[in-house]
């Protein structure tokens, strides 16, 4: 049912794989043009703030120096995002441990804007987003991953650590909340 | 906004906003969707979503830059990742745990008690003397078993003091 070019996408990873480890950096360069934006949007939903390029790179720094363990087994995308999630994870943590920063909730994972990115943003923009941010940390990154990047249930899953069944409960108590909060 | 009772349908709406459907379901869904009024708002919002997602830019070249060439693993290293070696490392953890449980055992507290006692016992009796050993086993054939433990009935009597007897 889903696209054979998805397929296709992941067999253009696995070849691009081999080419990289055959010796030819320029396979490695396609594939960060490739996932980086996708990476760097789903940081940006996540919460990540300003150094969402280093966090980027750090993720395909760890996975290139890990990909012998990479078994192809989900998608070269699928396991981007859950390295890149862990680092994010490991960074919230050390600033929710750091005294000078400030609080952050469970929810407070949230993107936040700054003026010049809401001041172009229109308001129906500013409402969804909002409306995103209001979800819980983990409604957002099932709800973001499922619609921003299309991953199935299974990969979200492989992702964030849960099951298929939890992802979908996860999503569709994210949808209803988000309908709910624009209708207001 | 309601939620359609078509459940396949609604739950590939993420699927059609990101193109990962295949031409079938594709054309199925939008079908649907052309007489659904809520697939057609869930579709809109979905494409809101997506729409208004940050996009920070990223430096891709650079960081293709910093990604090191690929360094293939020792012979060592593949040896310790085949899973013969691992279940070998298993096999030998499982016999050295399971030794070293067995000689703790043998070992145990009460064994180092049951040793030590003859030697406590041999070492109190050796400072007493063969007249004192003697003098003692009297001593003890003229003790009186005690056949109760009971305490003694204490009756007052009427001239004062207390009289023991039973």
């Amino acid at each position: 049912m889903t696209d054979p070019d998805r397929s296709s996408g992941d067999q253009r990873d696995r070849e691009l794989i081999a080419a990289w480890k055959a010796g030819d950096q320029r396979a490695a360069t396609e594939l960060v043009e490739r996932h980086a934006s996708a990476l760097a949007r789903f940081a940006a939903s996540c919460g990540a703030r300003d150094d969402i390029d280093e966090l980027v790179q750090d993720t395909f720094v760890k996975a290139f120096a890990s990909l012998d363990g990479f078994r192809g087994e989900s998608g070269f995308r699928t396991w981007l995002f859950t390295i890149e999630r862990r680092l994010l994870i490991d960074r919230l943590r050390a600033e929710r441990r750091r005294p000078q920063s400030t609080e952050l909730k469970e929810d407070a994972a949230a993107t936040t804007f700054d003026a010049l990115d809401g001041m172009m943003a229109s308001e129906t923009v500013m409402k969804v987003r909002k409306a995103v941010d209001r979800l819980t940390a983990t409604q957002r990154e099932v709800f973001v991953l499922r619609v921003t990047e299309g991953l199935s249930y299974k990969e979200i899953a492989e992702t964030v650590g849960t099951t298929e069944g939890a992802a979908r409960v996860h999503y569709h108590n994210a949808m209803h909340a988000v309908k709910e909060w624009l209708d207001e | 906004m309601s939620d359609c009772p078509n459940v396949t349908m609604r739950e590939m709406l993420p699927e059609l906003v990101n193109d990962r459907l295949a031409a079938g379901a594709r054309a199925q869904v939008e079908a649907h969707i052309a007489s659904c009024a809520e697939c057609r708002a869930e579709r809109e919002l979905l494409l809101q979503v997506k729409g208004a997602a940050p996009a920070p830019r990223v430096d891709a070249a650079r960081i293709a830059a910093n990604i090191a060439a690929y360094r293939r693993p020792s012979v060592l290293v593949l040896v310790a990742r085949s899973w013969p070696a691992r279940a070998a490392a298993a096999v030998l953890l499982l016999v050295g745990a399971n030794t070293v449980i067995k000689q703790n055992a043998a070992s145990g507290p009460d064994t180092i008690v049951a040793m030590a006692a003859p030697e406590v016992a041999v070492g109190a009796l050796a400072d007493i003397s063969e007249a004192d050993l003697r003098a003692l086993a009297t001593e003890l054939g003229t003790l009186r078993a005690v056949t109760s433990v009971e305490p003694e009935v204490v009756v007052p009597s009427v001239g004062g003091g207390a009289r023991g007897g039973k």
